[in-house]
C-alpha cells in the first residue's frame, strides 16, 4: 500500500471509529435561546487568502523594528556573509549575478529524491542517473559536498521513520559510504554561514539531538545527544541555538559549534521555539516565539528576544497575529551568490533579491508550508530555483517545480513542473558546479 | 445545560453570541479529547473546563476560527491534565480509566491508537480528520513544526505497523 493510499485509509477508518466511540455518551450542550450567530472568520481561510499579504506584512512590520535578520541579505547583499545555498555551499562566493535576461539553462544538475531513490536530473525533469536504489526504505537528498563531486543523503528505512542513516555517493555513481550515523533527520539541515558544515537534528527512537556534519572531510560531531530540533547558526559560526525539551515544554539552547556544555536561554514552562538571529545596538541576540505568559485561550504565541548571555529579556510585541512567524524553520535560504532568498512566512514560501524590502513573490503552491518541506534550491549561477511542492489533481504527489529568476519583475512567478506523470520528486538539491 | 457554570458572565448579548457560536462544536471536542486522553470522563470534563475559560474569555477572542480556538484550549487542558494526572498518580495511585478504546466494528485500530501517546493521538487526529498541515498544528499546538512532523511520523507509522494485515 502506498503512503498515499495509507493516508486515505487510515483517515476513514479514524474517521469512523471517532464518530461511534463515545460519540453516544456525548451530552448535548443545550441553547439557552439567543440568536445564532453568524460563523466567524475561518482561520484556514485567513491563511489561503488574505493572510499572505496580513503575514508578510507583520514580518516587515516586525523587520522595520528590530533591523534585517543577521546573515540574511541587506538591500546591498554582502557576498561574504551569504556564501551558501541549500545544496550548493562554495567557500569562494562569486560575485551578486545581476542577469539582464534569462540564461538558457542552468549549470548542475538537480539531486531529488524520486520514487524513494536518490536521482540527478537536469532542469528538464529527465533523469541522468540513478544513485540509489532499494524498495525496502527511502532515500533524499540532504546536501552536496562542496565541489558538487559527493552527495550526502539519508535513507530511512519504511518501517522504521524514526531515524535515517547518513550515507555519501559521488555523483558520478558507485558504491555509497556510510557515515556511521543513525539519527533522525527532520526538515532542511542548517548550513554554517561559510557553507563547510551542517547542523541537523531531530528526536528519535535510537538516537536524538543535534548533530554537525563537515561536509569537508564527512567527519561528524555530536552536539548533544537528549534531543534538540531545529538548529539555528549564529552569524559568525561560532554557535548553535536549539530547541530542545525537558517535558514540560521547549526552551530555546545555546551550544558551542564545536562542542561545549549546552546552556538553556531564558528557561520556562510553557514552549519557547527559535526564529531568528539579529543584531540590535551591536549586541546579538535571540527572537523566538513563546507561549510564556498567556493562558489557554490565548491563539497565539508572541515574539521574544533575549540576549546569548539569557539577559534582558523582552517581548517584542502583544500582537496575537504573530503566530506568523511560528514558520522560519529556518529563516531563509540565500542563493550561493547572496543574490536571491528565500523566506518561509506562515503563509507560504517566498523568494524575492530582497523580502525583507519586500520584493518577494510567492512560489506557487506553497501556501502553509514551511521551509523544509518547499526545499528551496538555486542553481550555482543563481539564474533558477527549484522547490518541492503538492501539486493538485486526481492523485496529489510531491512534484519538484522549477522557476527563472529575473530581477524587478513585478509578475507573479510562473513556475515549471518537471516531474514527469506518474513519479513523485521532492528534496531537490541543485549542484554547485556543472558535472 | 450540563456541568457547565456560567460565572462571571458576560452580558446577555455576549452570552447568546458565545453559545450560538460554539454549541455545534461540543459534541466533536468530547469526542476528540476523549480519544487524546483515553478517558470517557476525562474527556467530558476537559470539554466542559475548556467551554468555560472560553467563556470568560470570549470578549478577548480574535475572530479566527472558533472550532480552531475551542480545540486549542481543549487540547492545551488536557495535555496539562495528563501531566498532572500523571503526577497525582504516583502518589495516589491509578483511578481507574473508562477507556473508550472498545469498537467491536473496528477492534485493531482502537488497540492501536492505545499505543500511541496522546500528543502522538492529537496530531493524528487533527491531520487526518481536520485537515490540518503540520505548519498550522504546530501553531495550535504551540511546539514547534519539527516536534509535529515527528509526532505525526511516529504515529503514521506505528498505525501502519499495527495494521500491517488489514
Amino acid at each position: 500500500m502506498t503512503d498515499n493510499e495509507f493516508d486515505r485509509t487510515i483517515t476513514e477508518r479514524l474517521r469512523a471509529y471517532e464518530s461511534r466511540v463515545s460519540g453516544a455518551s456525548v451530552p448535548e450542550l443545550e441553547p439557552a435561546g439567543g440568536r445564532r450567530g453568524a460563523s466567524r472568520l475561518a482561520w484556514m481561510g485567513l491563511v489561503a487568502a488574505g493572510g499572505a499579504a496580513a503575514g508578510f506584512a507583520l514580518a516587515l512590520a516586525l523587520n522595520a523594528r528590530i533591523g534585517p535578520p543577521v546573515g540574511q541579505p541587506s538591500s546591498s547583499p554582502t557576498p561574504s556573509a551569504q556564501a551558501t545555498e541549500s545544496g550548493a555551499p562554495s567557500p569562494m562566493p562569486t560575485q551578486p549575478a545581476e542577469p539582464t535576461s534569462p540564461p538558457a539553462a542552468p549549470a548542475g544538475l538537480l539531486a531529488v529524491s524520486r520514487d524513494g531513490d536518490v536521482h540527478l536530473i537536469t532542469w528538464e525533469g529527465d533523469s541522468v542517473r540513478q544513485l540509489t536504489d532499494d524498495p525496502d526504505s527511502g532515500e533524499a537528498p540532504v546536501a552536496w559536498l562542496l565541489d558538487g563531486s559527493a552527495l550526502v543523503y539519508a535513507v530511512t528505512a519504511n518501517d522504521n521513520p524514526y531515524s535515517s542513516t547518513l550515507r555519501v555517493v559521488a555523483a558520478v555513481g558507485g558504491e555509497p559510504t556510510d557515515l556511521g550515523v543513525v539519527h533522525p533527520v527532520y526538515g532542511a539541515p542548517a548550513w554554517s554561514p561559510d557553507g563547510t558544515r551542517i547542523a541537523f537534528g531531530g528526536d528519535g527512537a535510537e538516537s536524538s539531538g543535534i548533530k554537525v556534519l563537515d561536509l569537508s572531510d564527512g567527519s561528524l560531531a555530536t552536539l548533544t545527544e537528549d534531543g534538540g530540533t531545529s538548529p539555528l547558526w549564529s552569524p559568525d559560526g561560532s554557535l548553535i541555538a536549539y530547541t530542545a525539551s525537558d517535558g514540560l515544554g521547549h526552551d530555546i539552547h545555546l551550544v558551542q559549534a564545536d562542542g561545549g556544555e549546552p546552556e538553556v536561554l531564558a528557561p520556562h514552562p510553557s514552549t519557547d521555539q527559535l526564529v531568528r538571529w539579529v543584531e540590535i545596538d551591536g549586541e546579538l541576540k535571540l527572537v523566538f516565539e513563546s507561549w510564556r505568559d498567556t493562558d489557554e485561550t490565548k491563539f497565539a504565541a508572541r515574539p521574544w528576544v533575549v540576549n546569548v548571555d539569557g539577559t534582558e529579556l523582552q517581548l517584542l510585541s502583544e500582537s496575537g497575529l504573530d503566530m506568523d512567524l511560528a514558520n522560519h524553520e529556518p529563516l531563509s535560504v540565500p542563493s550561493r551568490d547572496g543574490a536571491w532568498v528565500a523566506t518561509a512566512l506562515a503563509t507560504g514560501v517566498f523568494v524575492g533579491q530582497d523580502p525583507v524590502a519586500g520584493d518577494a513573490r510567492l512560489l506557487p503552491g506553497t501556501q502553509g508550508w514551511d521551509l523544509a518541506s518547499v526545499s528551496p534550491t538555486f542553481s550555482a549561477d543563481g539564474t533558477f530555483m527549484a522547490y518541492a511542492h503538492v501539486a493538485d489533481g486526481e492523485e496529489p504527489r510531491y512534484v519538484v517545480a522549477i522557476v527563472v529568476l529575473t530581477p524587478d519583475d513585478p509578475e507573479p512567478l510562473e513556475p515549471e513542473i518537471i516531474t514527469p506523470e506518474g513519479s513523485s520528486d521532492s528534496a531537490p538539491a541543485w549542484q554547485p558546479v556543472a558535472e | 445545560m450540563e456541568g457547565i457554570a456560567f460565572v462571571n458572565a458576560p452580558p446577555r448579548d455576549a452570552a447568546a453570541e458565545f453559545e450560538a457560536a460554539v454549541h455545534q462544536h461540543y459534541a466533536g471536542l468530547v469526542r476528540r479529547l476523549t480519544l487524546v486522553v483515553g478517558d470517557n470522563e476525562a474527556g467530558r470534563e476537559l470539554a466542559q473546563e475548556a467551554y468555560l475559560r472560553a467563556y470568560r474569555a470570549w470578549d478577548r477572542f480574535d475572530g479566527t476560527d472558533v472550532r480552531a480556538w475551542l480545540h486549542t484550549i481543549g487540547l492545551r487542558l488536557a495535555f496539562n491534565e495528563r501531566k498532572r494526572r500523571g503526577r497525582f498518580a504516583a502518589i495516589f495511585g491509578l483511578r481507574q480509566e473508562t477507556e473508550p478504546w472498545s469498537d467491536p466494528h473496528d477492534p485493531r485500530l482502537g488497540e492501536a491508537l492505545r499505543g500511541l501517546r496522546a500528543e502522538h493521538r492529537a496530531v493524528l487526529l487533527m491531520n487526518a480528520i481536520d485537515g490540518y498541515t503540520q505548519a498550522e498544528i504546530a501553531s495550535l499546538m504551540g511546539v514547534p513544526a519539527g516536534t509535529v512532523a515527528s509526532w505525526l511520523s511516529r504515529a503514521k507509522a506505528h498505525l501502519r505497523e499495527a495494521l500491517t494485515d488489514d
